[in-house]
């Protein structure tokens, strides 16, 4: 694909896709895993079916929600495209949790589109958005535009957290990924496990029942200063645990657990683990 | 749906169930066809007929449980609660135990997955360990 088919697909993006409605278009011209990020809710949306449906929310709160490139604005480079457009709408639906104001709204704004194999495999949206917050009548929330960044970079912190220390049991480093005073509540047990070497405790003890245990995510995913991890862990019961002589059974021991997270470190965890579906497993007959 | 529109539904669909019994308003908070993969079933169930069944059982056995939501936390399309039960024993619980008149306290977490403003899927925890110790029935000490 040429350079000038990707912005003539940018354009289309902008003037057909949000601006007519023509959601046919998302599949011939967005990647299959397309993801599409924006400084608002909801900060991110992944998969051509899933950015549609913002589209149609979006149209329905902003009638005659137009975007209008800036063809001669429009740069790219390689597989790049940065196109400045401007937007004009009318609010008459809730958007980011502000209810209709029937005013007119503008914002100018650019999005960054990197392309694929000639598909936008990325759309980066600047805009914006604080006054668009305004002009519909809403109080700008502080922090905004940084959060979604410091919420990934707070995902991506557990996942560490949990593949060094849970998973490789590497708690050389637990320093770098636990802050001081770091305790986990066992369900209704304030603190039951302190510090570091707590955990590490219990991780051996669990080893030792179940060597070939492997603590799955599920699911991470989080929100402000707080990560949740759904785990699935899968483990052959090979030695004594709870008083219970190895069975050799293979069980699914299954958890949820919430991670605050400050300044980069783990604080305090809430674990939530099925111990008593565990020990069914093992001692049933 | 925003999250804050999600977050209200999930607190009504748990608040109804747990701490009113009324479950008249719980399948139109689902979609057609919602996943319970609760671990009290041990499998995943469609719908909120198992999800009553427990309620009930839970309701039968103390009648003044009461559900209070510790924290919340929402995304685009989820919904999580970490959330405490209270309740006195005075009814018979899980097929045979008598009633002990003990008050208990435990915690749980749950994990909502919205879709179009309803409930998709359901994922909870409870620490029913927690739950049989103070009943007196744990089956044995688990770890910490």
């Amino acid at each position: 694909m040429s350079i000038e088919q990707n912005k003539l697909n940018v354009w289309r993006f902008l003037e057909d896709i949000w601006s007519q409605g023509n959601l046919a278009l998302s599949n011939e011209i967005l990647a299959p895993d397309f993801v599409f990020l924006l400084g608002v809710p909801p900060y991110k949306v992944e998969g051509p079916e899933a950015f549609n449906q913002l589209v149609v929310r979006n149209r329905t709160a902003f009638q005659n929600l137009t975007y209008v490139p800036d063809r001669e604005g429009t740069v790219a480079e390689g597989d790049m495209v940065a196109a400045p457009w401007s937007m004009h709408a009318k609010h008459v639906g809730t958007w980011a949790g502000i209810s209709a104001s029937n005013k007119d709204v503008a914002i100018d704004g650019i999005t960054h589109f990197r392309f694929v194999d000639g598909k936008i495999a990325s759309a980066r949206v600047q805009n914006e958005a604080l006054s668009l917050v305004r002009q519909c009548g809403g109080v700008a929330p502080a922090g905004e535009g940084t959060e979604y960044k410091v919420v990934q970079a707070n995902i991506a912190h557990v996942r560490r957290y949990i593949e060094e220390l849970l998973m490789k049991g590497n708690f050389a480093i637990a320093s770098e990924l636990v802050a001081p005073g770091f305790s986990i509540d066992r369900s209704a047990m304030p603190d039951a496990i302190a510090g570091p070497e707590g955990l590490h405790k219990q991780m051996d003890m669990l080893k030792l029942a179940f060597p070939d245990l492997e603590l799955r995510i599920a699911d991470l995913f989080g929100n402000d200063d707080k990560v949740v991890a759904r785990f699935e862990a899968p483990g052959t019961h090979t030695g004594e645990f709870a008083g219970i002589a190895p069975t050799g059974r293979k069980v699914m021991w299954k958890g949820i657990v919430i991670y605050h997270v400050k300044d980069s470190k783990v604080t305090h965890a809430w674990a939530c683990w099925d111990d008593v579906g565990l020990v069914q497993a093992i001692s049933k007959p | 749906m925003t999250p804050e529109e999600n977050n209200a539904t999930a607190v009504r669909f748990f608040d109804c169930a747990w701490n009113r019994g009324d479950f008249s308003v719980l399948d139109e908070l689902l979609t057609s066809d919602s996943m319970d993969y609760s671990t009290l079933h041990g499998q995943p169930e469609q719908g909120s007929d198992s999800f009553r069944q427990i309620i009930s059982s839970f309701r039968t056995a103390f009648p003044d449980i009461h559900l209070t939501i510790d924290d919340e936390i929402f995304t685009a399309d989820k919904v999580v609660h970490r959330w405490t039960l209270t309740g006195t024993h005075t009814g018979p619980f899980m097929g045979g135990l008598p009633p002990t008149g003990k008050k208990v306290e435990f915690t749980g977490t749950t994990i909502v997955q919205m879709k179009d403003g309803r409930i998709a899927a359901r994922w909870s925890n409870l620490d029913m360990l927690r739950l049989l110790q103070q009943l007196g029935i744990a089956p044995v000490p688990v770890g910490n």
